[in-house]
């Protein structure tokens, strides 16, 4: 980190240390200002997060910081001048606490409708990291409206998808042989892998890879450590 | 094995037996198996409604899925821990020693780098069990469920 931003998140004074190149330009967002700040100024985005909320504007005021960052190639995967905004930012900042409440609370405030397919990606990567999975499917499922012609969020959507019940299957009466067979015998076999069929022990081994190993053919066995 | 509600509709269609054991060697805290089977492969997976999708270790998706794609790999955040893996779509069914048995198209998250207490699978609720009732019979030890 260079030494402006260092002494910057030490405290120093917002106006006197932040670069005044403003204001933003994005249509939506005419109360933005922005600096950029290269990827040789920042270490990691971390280090921006140690900057204060609220940056100095060019009437020597200040507003709240909105800031666009040229991102990393080395944290985006090689991706150069890829933006990195606040929003994402913040569902990373949730993504790291596993706080699954306050990453729904980001997400939902984000405009959707105006972001790139690499976003929903990212937004979803980092809505399975925290936990919240109902928000990774809904973000696959908008994802997916908005671009529907973006192959990786089509997958996504379609991996995240709700479960489905695809068939009725008859009864198996070997399972209840197997469970008797487990509740008769364990004793020999504790902390072991066992291979049943029928309710007729077939092999037994201390990991699951050397028991798939004894087996030539596995249809109909059931295994279990016992 | 049916259960009924009230007016008479059936609740569950499917009753197998359970186990109870620990997740992993060295845990003692009895924890709820029950059968399914992936593809050609019958095993126990532990009963996890605080848990996602279908969870398995990659030694048992070798055993069962067919080379397919698979979604990028993520860090899923399974009770506060992190795991690495991958994600895709796979077919488990819930086996049944009485009544239907029900085979479920669900999200499978396939764990490369699972912590040591986690079982070689594991059944979640969201995105896999959601789709079914169920029930539990600790004096029996019996599984009980149906289609939603």
């Amino acid at each position: 980190m260079n030494g402006a931003l260092s002494s910057l998140s030490n405290g120093g004074t917002e106006s006197a240390l932040l670069p005044r190149v403003g204001p933003e330009t994005g249509p939506s967002s005419p109360f933005r200002w922005f600096f950029q700040v290269f990827d040789e100024t920042l270490d990691t985005p971390r280090d921006w997060r140690a900057l204060p909320p609220r940056v100095g504007t060019e009437d020597g005021g200040t507003q709240p910081a909105m800031i666009y960052l040229q991102a990393s190639t080395q944290r985006f995967g090689g991706r150069t001048s890829a933006l990195v905004d606040q929003d994402l930012l913040d569902l990373e900042f949730a993504a790291e606490r596993h706080d699954v409440d306050l990453f729904g609370y980001f997400s939902i405030a984000i405009d959707w409708s105006k972001r790139p397919a690499a976003d929903f990606v990212a937004a979803i990567l980092l809505a399975l990291q925290t936990g919240a999975h109902a928000e990774a499917r809904r973000l696959a499922l908008v994802g997916r409206e908005v671009h529907p012609y973006a192959p990786k969020l089509d997958h996504m959507s379609r991996t995240l998808a709700p479960a489905r019940v695809i068939g009725v299957v008859p009864a198996r009466p070997s399972a209840r042989l197997n469970h008797q067979w487990l509740a008769q015998n364990r004793q020999p076999y504790v902390g072991r892998w066992v291979a049943l069929r029928d309710g007729e022990l077939l092999a037994s081994a201390a990991s699951v890879k050397e028991l798939r190993d004894q087996l030539a053919n596995v249809r109909d066995v059931f295994i279990t450590r016992v | 094995m049916v259960l009924l509600y009230r007016s008479g509709e059936p609740f569950t269609t499917g009753a197998a037996p359970y186990r109870e054991r620990g997740s992993a060697p060295g845990d003692d805290t009895d924890r709820v198996f029950v059968e399914v089977s992936l593809g050609d492969l019958r095993m126990e997976a532990m009963l996890d409604t605080g848990a996602p999708y279908f969870v398995c270790k990659r030694e048992v998706a070798d055993s069962w899925l067919a080379l397919g794609e698979e979604l990028n790999a993520v860090t899923l955040g399974i009770r506060g821990i992190n795991c690495r893996g991958r994600l895709r779509r796979g077919t488990v069914e819930v086996v049944a020693s009485e009544g239907d048995g029900f085979t479920i198209d669900a999200t499978v998250f396939v764990a490369d780098d699972a912590p040591a207490t986690m079982p070689e699978c594991v059944l979640g609720f969201f995105g896999c069990l959601d789709r079914l009732r169920f029930a539990i019979d600790p004096h029996r030890q019996m599984f009980y469920f149906g289609q939603l």
